[in-house]
């Protein structure tokens, strides 16, 4: 190998490099994602989105579906509600769920649909700390399975039960010491407690999306 | 480092001052202390005795936390020893972190820029700050010891490497005088010196007890010491033509106020740097250039660690802190590198402009009188210095972004292409030039710019 | 001391399942001495997921997306093999415009293909700055295919019968903007930054090289062939699709830098087939009629009578073939999987045991081979 070849070589690789860094401001194709996002196309496969109420629960959908992640619960034809159920044109929903840890996303449940009322919309960005969570619930447009929100009522009426035992303690305590103020302190704290944990709750995803807009 | 340099300025220009401030003399006063240690101008001695004096003109008031103990320890008499070599090992030390927290984000900003990314853009302005919080992320992490591994040796390689490296700064100069210690064999010391960061490097790579990271132990080996030849003949190259193996010599060999043979004086300019000495200097700089990409393990022989091959070589088990001190080590060595390439050929401080050198240093030319009229002798003296920091580290950036831009274009080398490059290319090559300078040197004198010898007086 | 007191041992070493440079769950289990390969063991299933076995239990169409996930890189080209061999098997018309848009999205997909490849390459070598120049053109093209059909990487968009979606008049001219805007830069800066610099000839040319005899009888195809030397290209020589309407070349290796055969042989193919497929595309966009893009009865679920086929196509990486058998039911009886990456990859013991071969070598030869892991496991 010419030694002369190989170094003219390297200086012609190298003014490439060169003319990049001293044109980066032209030549940048990253975004900087959270702040900036990218336009998503129309046609773009993300996560589903139903309209309950065209849905006529033919599960055309499910039985396309390559890997069997849709999950539909109902009655056909029901005049009434169900209890906790979805009133739709001829059915009567009660669970209508995509496990997004088996989703491929191919598209194929949108063909089939009669009504044309289940699609996959522009979101992708999802995310969960456990498993169990990544099965939406097409019918209320929340991340939440049933048996989650089973979990959650328990886990709030648990937080409430020890609430309730912190402040009993406390007003025990305090009961001995003096029975007047006992009471007045004990109001408090029932104030605070039940409004700071919602306000933590809504405020977080809000200032989240203005800041994505 | 050393205030030699201030107080001569002081000294020299600073009349008024001297008399004014200066009763029993800072100058003498430091000068004492540094005398009295080894009777040489060693810099952080210096800087002690200054302090020192500082402290017992005007003690440090009673508000001072800790006055007491301020004005006890610097007032003992074990102080400017000590002292000063805590304040050299110190500005060092400093020196080093904080060009390698720079130097990793600029070389990620680089790298960026080359690549059409932004690059850190989070912590800080344009993520200057990045750096210091991954270091901290760094610092924070556990410190993994494979269970099999050599304790002891793993424990220690990291502090072996990092000192390697850290002990050639000691002769390295950062502008006229600020110098840890002026070594008489500073470029042997700074040679021989670096084996010792090759010894860390095996120690780690063999303790590891990982495969990958023998086999970059034993690239290691062989490729730092091959590439140790090429540097060391173009160190003796310089050494044959400056005379000196001290690096403030052969700097000022190259510029400032020249002295010729027959012992006319004459003007320092850009021509006089060995690079321009003779045409083999210049060949000479290339292979040095070269041979130091691969003696830091830099793109394209950074086979040691080669990421796509020895997934992360030597370093591959390491955590945490531990790992921390193996980047520093990496570019600290960038900027060792790049800093006696600078000295050896590229001028050192003198910014190779006659009248910009000689800014601050006593002599009569139009810019320096000029400034002494507008600024006074003691702001120029200071206005020089910074001068000739400024220069020689601006230099020595400038190859240092070459080096990144190196990695961040050029495929990896092979191992038997790295020893053909070394032993059939490198070396010959830097042979002829170690012959050729010395013919050169015997047939023109050793006249500059490629024996032409423009002189201006 | 004699040479005969240094007492060497050859090393066994675990090259894989996660390292770097396998280019996904591959292991090699070498044998070394120093840095020398004296043998070389590949062992893969790490991704096998049952392709075969899942297209037994599924009907025709739930198939496509399935093949997506083989060659997860140019899922277009296994989308169209798929389709292909049904549409052979029950006869289906595939309507014209249906077959332009196979070949744009194919051709824009062996350019999105080939220019990993040529990315993770010179990852492989060292070199990273043209992995992201490639991912830069890239995304120029997955970007067009997310507009045309939502998704950027497994496409089940070439389905039995046509196509899913219409190729609109925007996304043409996105196309043919990014021909005009690709075109030049393989010459101008992959050319000079990669292919031709000098550390990197020196790293592929005469490095792993597959002679033409051998190289057919392991049954190597796609690119690694013509790489040989070979000019097999199933486009030209049994056209599918359009493709027999359709001008352009076949570039094979021919040992400029060293032996034919060699690394720098099977990647400079790939880089001037990124010419060819542009030039295929810009011919297809030209030419491209009206008309409908799918066959509405096959898209809602075809029914083969009972028999078998076999159909191939070109892929990025070789012969992408489906063999199927039908029972008649609408579930196919038996779908095999020609995969090309899992024959190319076979020779890589062969290569290893033929030559001397170093550590950095099994590298350069693995990635010139262009594997995607997906698709040798299945």
């Amino acid at each position: 190998m010419n030694i002369f070849k190989v170094a003219r070589s390297i200086v012609t690789g190298m003014g490439i490099t060169l003319k990049y860094f001293l044109n980066h401001k032209k030549t940048l194709c990253t975004i900087q994602y959270p702040r900036e996002k990218d336009l998503i196309p129309a046609r773009h496969r993300g996560i589903h989105y139903l309209e309950t109420e065209k849905c006529v629960m033919c599960w055309k959908c499910s039985d396309i579906c390559p890997v069997d992640c849709i999950y539909i619960e109902g009655v056909r034809g029901a005049d009434g509600p169900l209890p906790g159920g979805y009133r739709g044109q001829k059915a009567t929903l009660s669970k209508f769920t995509v496990d997004y840890t088996v989703c491929i996303f191919c598209g194929l449940c949108e063909e089939p649909c009669p009504p044309k009322c289940i699609w996959l919309g522009p979101e992708f960005d999802y995310h969960s700390t456990d498993r169990t969570m990544m099965e939406k619930n097409l019918l209320t447009d929340e991340v939440y399975t049933e048996s989650d929100e089973v979990f959650v009522e328990w886990a709030r009426g648990e937080n409430d039960r020890l609430q309730e035992e912190k402040k009993k303690k406390k007003e025990a305590e305090k009961a001995a010491k003096a029975a007047e103020k006992a009471a007045a302190a004990a109001a408090e704290a029932e104030k605070t407690t039940e409004e700071a944990p919602a306000d933590a709750g809504e405020q977080g995803p809000d200032s989240e999306g203005e800041a994505a807009e | 480092m050393n205030l030699a340099v201030f107080t001569t300025f002081l000294g020299q220009a600073g009349q008024a001052i001297e008399e004014k401030v200066i009763e029993k003399g800072i100058v003498d006063f430091a000068a004492d202390y540094s005398t009295k240690w080894d009777g040489g101008g060693e810099g952080g001695l210096f800087l002690a005795g200054a302090v020192r004096w500082l402290v017992e003109t005007y003690t440090v008031p009673d508000w001072v936390p800790l006055s007491s103990v301020i004005n006890g320890t610097l007032g003992a008499e074990t102080f400017p020893e000590l002292g000063g070599l805590l304040i050299t090992i110190g500005m060092v030390f400093g020196f080093v972190n904080i060009f390698a927290i720079g130097a990793v984000w600029s070389e990620r900003k680089v790298s960026a820029h080359m690549q059409c990314r932004l690059g850190p853009m989070e912590v800080g302005p344009h993520g200057l700050l990045q750096t210091v919080a991954d270091g901290l992320k760094l610092l924070t992490k556990e410190d993994i010891i494979p269970r099999l591994a050599d304790k002891t040796l793993f424990a220690i390689a990291p502090a072996v490497v990092f000192a390697g490296v850290l002990m050639r700064f000691v002769p390295l100069p950062f502008g006229d005088q600020l110098i840890a210690s002026d070594l008489d064999l500073g470029l042997f010391f700074v040679a021989a010196v670096g084996a010792v960061e090759v010894l860390g490097v095996i120690m780690a790579g063999w303790a590891s007890n990982n495969k990958w990271s023998l086999f970059a132990t034993i690239r290691t080996a062989t490729q730092m010491v091959s590439y140790e030849i090429p540097i060391g003949i173009a160190f003796v190259t310089v050494i044959l033509c400056c005379g000196s193996f001290s690096l403030v010599d052969v700097v000022n060999m190259q510029g400032g106020t020249l002295t010729d043979i027959d012992g006319e004086a004459h003007n320092g300019w850009a021509w006089h740097w060995n690079l321009f000495r003779n045409p083999f200097m210049l060949i000479l700089a290339i292979t040095y250039f070269i041979a130091s990409l691969a003696e830091c393990k830099r793109a394209p022989f950074d086979l040691p660690e080669a990421e796509s091959e020895l997934v992360s070589g030597f370093h591959t088990e390491y955590t945490g802190m531990r790992f921390a001190l193996f980047f520093l080590a990496e570019y600290a060595a960038m900027y060792l590198v790049a800093a006696v390439a600078v000295v050896l050929f590229l001028g050192g401080w003198w910014s190779g402009i006659y009248w910009v050198d000689e800014i601050g240093m006593g002599t009569d030319t139009w810019l320096a009188s000029w400034l002494d009229g507008v600024l006074g002798p003691t702001l120029t003296a200071v206005l020089g210095v910074l001068i000739k920091v400024k220069v020689f580290l601006t230099k020595a950036f400038i190859l240092v972004f070459i080096q990144m831009w190196v990695r961040w274009t050029l495929p990896r080398v092979r191992l038997d292409q790295m020893m053909y490059v070394c032993w059939k290319v490198l070396l010959p090559a830097s042979l002829v030039c170690l012959i050729g300078s010395c013919l050169w040197e015997l047939a023109t004198g050793g006249a500059s710019f490629f024996g032409f010898g423009i002189v201006v007086k | 001391m004699t040479e005969a007191k240094i007492r060497t041992e050859e090393m066994l070493l675990n090259m894989g399942p996660q390292h770097p440079s396998t280019h996904g769950v591959f292991r090699v289990v070498v044998r070394t001495d120093g840095e020398l390969i004296l043998e070389s063991q590949s062992h893969i299933g790490y991704l096998h997921r049952c392709f075969e076995k899942c297209a037994e239990g599924n009907n025709y169409l739930q198939v496509v997306p399935y093949t997506d996930r083989m060659d997860y890189l140019c899922a277009m080209m296994n989308n169209w093999g798929y389709a292909a061999s049904i549409e052979k098997l029950t006869g289906i018309e595939v309507p014209e415009r249906a077959e332009y848009i196979r070949v744009i999205v194919a051709e824009l997909n062996r350019v999105a293909s080939h220019l990993l490849a040529f990315g993770t390459y010179g990852l492989d070598i060292g070199a990273i700055t043209p992995f992201l120049y490639a991912f830069r053109d890239r995304e120029r093209i997955l970007k067009i295919f997310e507009k045309l059909c939502g998704q950027r990487l497994n496409y089940s968009y070439v389905r039995i019968g046509g196509v899913t979606f219409d190729m609109t008049d925007e996304i043409l001219s996105d196309i043919e903007a990014f021909c005009d805007y690709f075109d030049p830069k393989i010459i101008d800066e992959y050319d000079n930054l990669l292919s031709y610099n000098g550390i990197f000839i020196s790293r592929t040319a005469n490095v792993g090289v597959i002679p033409a005899d051998l190289a057919i009888s392991y049954g190597v195809t796609g690119p690694s062939l013509r790489g040989s030397g070979v000019p097999r290209d199933l486009r030209r020589d049994a056209p599918y699709g359009i493709y027999d309407r359709l001008e352009f070349d076949v570039p094979v290796g021919s040992g400029e830098m060293g032996q034919v055969g060699d690394c720098w042989d099977r990647y400079m193919v790939r880089m001037r087939e990124m010419r060819q497929s542009i030039r295929l595309v810009r011919q297809a966009i030209k030419d491209i009629p009206d008309g409908p893009f799918c066959d509405k009865k096959a898209f809602r679920g075809v029914k083969p009578k009972a028999g078998e086929t076999y159909k191939k196509v070109e892929g990025a990486r070789g012969e992408v073939g489906f063999y199927v058998v039908s029972d008649g039911t609408n579930i196919p009886y038996r779908v095999k999987a020609r995969a090309p990456s899992f024959c190319n990859i076979s020779i890589l013991d062969k290569l290893t045991s033929m030559s001397d071969v170093m550590l950095a070598d099994l590298v350069a030869i693995i990635g010139s081979l262009d594997i995607v892991l997906g698709e040798v496991d299945r």
